[in-house]
């Protein structure tokens, strides 16, 4: 029972004090951003760090937020925050309040799973929110060539975000660290 | 008269929008819309029919899983794959899985605040509501101190205003009726829900992958390895980890969840007889241990498949035939080269045509076409699907286990089983398949464990994984499912190795439908004609019977007069 690979065998995605979520839906073009730049911030893995694919779960994404010391959200957001393109950062306080938080669907899920967790007393401490205006939102798989040209973008706004989070070390993981799937290592 | 438009109706992805008619109190006509389109049938032809449950999975917000399942079962069938036993306990196992969670949440975050008022929970006496909650359960957490504290936690809650899920509520509101202690424990269960959610989602980690979007799926079997004593597989610690997570699970829904559930039922007994709707309930059958037959759906499993038409619940169900299922597009936003066919799925066209009003609008065009949703039909018939479908099919099959189980909830609430079609009534069978289905979850993992133990360790028919070894010609295949809110299938047609034609046919499409070529209305269309609405500002009544169905999408609804004029547009988070 003491052997580390027995422990390894029962982690579960909510152990990690940080976790970056992606949500979106990829089947939306360019709504999926968020769930494309999680993939591309999650390889290689960052340790102390959960990357999850929060798809459109909206409310049932509490269990996932629960407990953690922070949480930041990739996500396509609100055109009233410029072009097409551009990199924003939403602080804490406006998305708990869901100010400035896109008014879809499962924006407002999060904001309602967030405010499960302030009720249940297992809020995150630090929450924020890292977002591109999309270019278009309609059925499609994949993104518009003007947004796949800004993940890359996304994601280094995410990366700092982490680094003032202190969660980032300053040195790069190396690419060859083994992946840990939770549940079968 | 008046009309009335809701929307959203659930908290949850999507977007649903119901228009009723308003009369002399109560509705009199209603319509139900999807005003967005997910394309995914266009979005998957001409791909490789392996990857299509990768794709499939992001149909639904919540349910992705379900879809991943139909996805590949529906290819299976094509291609003549025949996932081995261990691969269809681990499918059922993590199916049954989310069926309980999502059951369990659903009730907590979106029905039971129809018939809780939090707020009114102020007003209770711990003390008193301790007394009550160890008169009707065991559940250890009935204490007068824990009532008190989450009493405590409730009022800083309010008084800080940023109420998240209660923001909407029509709180105070005349038609709820429960005493401020039932308002507490009922309040104190729902933040013991959030606990049970943290736990019993990690079965889905531990057997699924990386959650929350399954990755295991394969065409043939799961990707997931099972072998007790390896370390890179799942193991006996994997497995007796979940057994620890379900049984934590059946105490909370045989403790909490049902003796709630009776307590609310017994508060509010003429909400039986409301929101009955079509009366005629379809199931496909599902979570059998047999191997899968030919396009058709999973028989002698734990949910016998049939048809129940115009509320007859004396004669046993027909059998379900698959090719009974055809759609109509007379009210969609779709163009059928022939505008009035009904096309079965494996002929199914999908070419939008949007001839809606340009948004933001105040009304649709219900005599013309007003919604995403294609209008599903059962030789000809409307069907309404889910758990009280599965549960009155299983009951008047005279089911082993159905049956006594649903007798019994009648029996304790002094109901015949004409009062499961209603509104309490899905609510109520919502509950009881929730029992079932987390007692059952325990067996399929007890099965598991010993299938495994006794040397079968196959998780994946490898056989008809190259397009190389599949027939010639067109192959059609269909995958049944028996999902959370009711009968799914995806229908496949597959040519030179590419998916030809693809078509989902999703529980909130039976239930949400609009009216077919005839003018038929759909479940949740017939459902809502007859629901009271004392007060058109605050549709209480409406969301009752609409949440009652569990709708899978957000919603708006609006209320119109006799004139036409919007009365009120409700947003419900």
């Amino acid at each position: 029972m003491t052997d580390p690979a027995d422990l390894r065998a029962s982690t579960t995605p909510t152990d990690a004090p940080v976790l970056v979520l992606g949500i979106g839906n990829e089947l939306l073009g360019d709504d999926g951003v968020g769930v494309v730049a999680a993939r591309r911030l999650g390889t290689p893995p960052i340790p102390g760090v959960d990357v999850l694919d929060g798809g459109t779960l909206g409310l049932m994404l509490m269990p996932y937020l629960a407990g953690r010391d922070a949480v930041l959200i990739l996500d396509a957001v609100s055109t009233a925050h410029g072009r097409p393109g551009d990199v924003i950062v939403i602080p804490d306080g406006d998305v708990r309040r869901g100010h400035g938080v896109r008014a879809t669907a499962h924006d407002i899920g999060l904001v309602d799973a967030l405010a499960a967790t302030e009720l249940a007393g297992c809020a995150p401490r630090r929450v924020a929110l890292v977002g591109v205006v999309p270019e278009s939102v309609t059925e499609r798989w994949g993104l518009s060539p003007l947004l796949d040209a800004r993940v890359d973008a996304l994601v280094d706004a995410a990366r700092s975000v982490l680094a003032e989070w202190s969660v980032l070390a300053e040195e790069p993981v190396l690419a060859e660290q083994k992946v840990q799937v939770p549940g079968h290592a | 008269m008046s009309r009335l438009v809701i929307d959203p109706v659930s908290r949850i992805e999507g977007h649903l929008r119901v228009e009723v008619q308003v009369d002399g109190g109560q509705v009199t006509e209603a319509y139900a819309s999807s005003t967005m389109w997910r394309g995914i049938e266009t979005i998957l032809t001409g791909r490789d029919p392996r990857d299509a449950w990768l794709f499939a999975q992001r149909i639904c917000g919540v349910c992705t899983s379900v879809h991943a399942l139909a996805s590949v079962r529906a290819v299976e069938d094509a291609v003549g794959a025949v996932p081995p036993l261990n691969a269809r306990l681990l499918r059922d196992l993590i199916a049954t899985s989310l069926c309980v969670h999502d059951h369990v949440v659903h009730f907590y975050h979106l029905q039971a605040l129809d018939w809780v008022d939090p707020t009114a929970a102020l007003a209770a006496d711990p003390v008193r509501a301790a007394a009550l909650a160890q008169s009707i359960s065991d559940y250890p957490r009935s204490t007068a101190g824990l009532f008190a504290s989450v009493q405590t936690r409730l009022k800083v809650f309010l008084e800080s205003g940023k109420i998240g899920p209660f923001t909407n509520g029509y709180w105070g509101h005349p038609a709820y009726r429960l005493s401020p202690e039932l308002n507490l424990i009922a309040f104190s269960h729902y933040l013991d829900a959030l606990d049970f959610q943290r736990d019993y989602i990690r079965v889905h980690a531990l057997l699924g992958g990386k959650n929350p979007h399954p990755q295991t799926y394969v065409v043939g079997g799961m990707a997931s390895p099972i072998d007790l004593n390896s370390q890179d597989a799942i193991n006996a610690n994997t497995l007796q980890e979940v057994t620890q997570i379900l049984q934590r699970g059946l105490e909370f829904v045989e403790q909490v969840f049902l003796p709630d559930l009776q307590a609310i039922g017994a508060a509010y007994p003429e909400w039986t007889t409301y929101g009955r709707g079509l009366g005629s309930y379809m199931v496909f059958g599902d979570y059998s241990l047999s191997p899968p037959g030919i396009a058709r759906p999973p028989r002698d499993g734990l949910f016998p498949g049939g048809i129940i038409r115009n509320g007859n619940l004396s004669a046993k169900p027909e059998p379900f035939d698959p090719s009974g299922i055809a759609e109509s597009v007379a009210h969609s936003w779709f163009r059928y080269d022939d505008p009035g066919a009904a096309l079965p799925p494996w002929k199914g066209e999908t070419t939008p045509q949007y001839t809606g009003p340009e948004p933001p609008f105040e009304q649709l065009d219900v005599a013309g076409k007003y919604t995403w949703l294609k209008a599903p039909r059962y030789q000809g018939a409307a069907m309404e699907v889910g758990p009280v479908a599965r549960m009155l099919v299983g009951y008047t099959s005279g089911d082993a286990r159905i049956r006594p189980l649903v007798q019994g909830a009648l029996d304790a609430l002094h109901l015949p089983p004409e009062a499961l079609m209603s509104t309490l009534g899905r609510v109520v069978a919502r509950g009881l398949e929730t029992r079932l289905m987390a007692q059952y979850s325990l067996e399929l993992v007890n099965r598991l464990r010993d299938n495994v133990a006794a040397g079968d360790l196959a998780v994946a028919d490898t056989g008809r994984w190259r397009p190389t070894s599949w027939p010639e010609g067109a192959l059609l295949g269909v995958g049944f499912h028996e999902a959370p809110r009711g009968s799914l299938s995806h229908w496949v047609v597959i040519e030179d190795g590419r998916i030809r034609n693809y078509q989902a046919v999703v529980p909130t499409t039976w239930n949400a439908s609009p009216r077919d070529a005839e003018g038929n209305p759909g479940a949740y269309e017939a459902a809502l004609v007859g629901t009271p609405v004392a007060d058109p500002q605050r549709p209480l009544e409406i969301l009752r019977t609409l949440h009652s169905f569990d709708p899978c999408m957000a919603c708006a609804a609006h209320i119109y007069d006799a004139e036409g004029r919007d009365i009120i547009e409700v947003r419900v988070q």
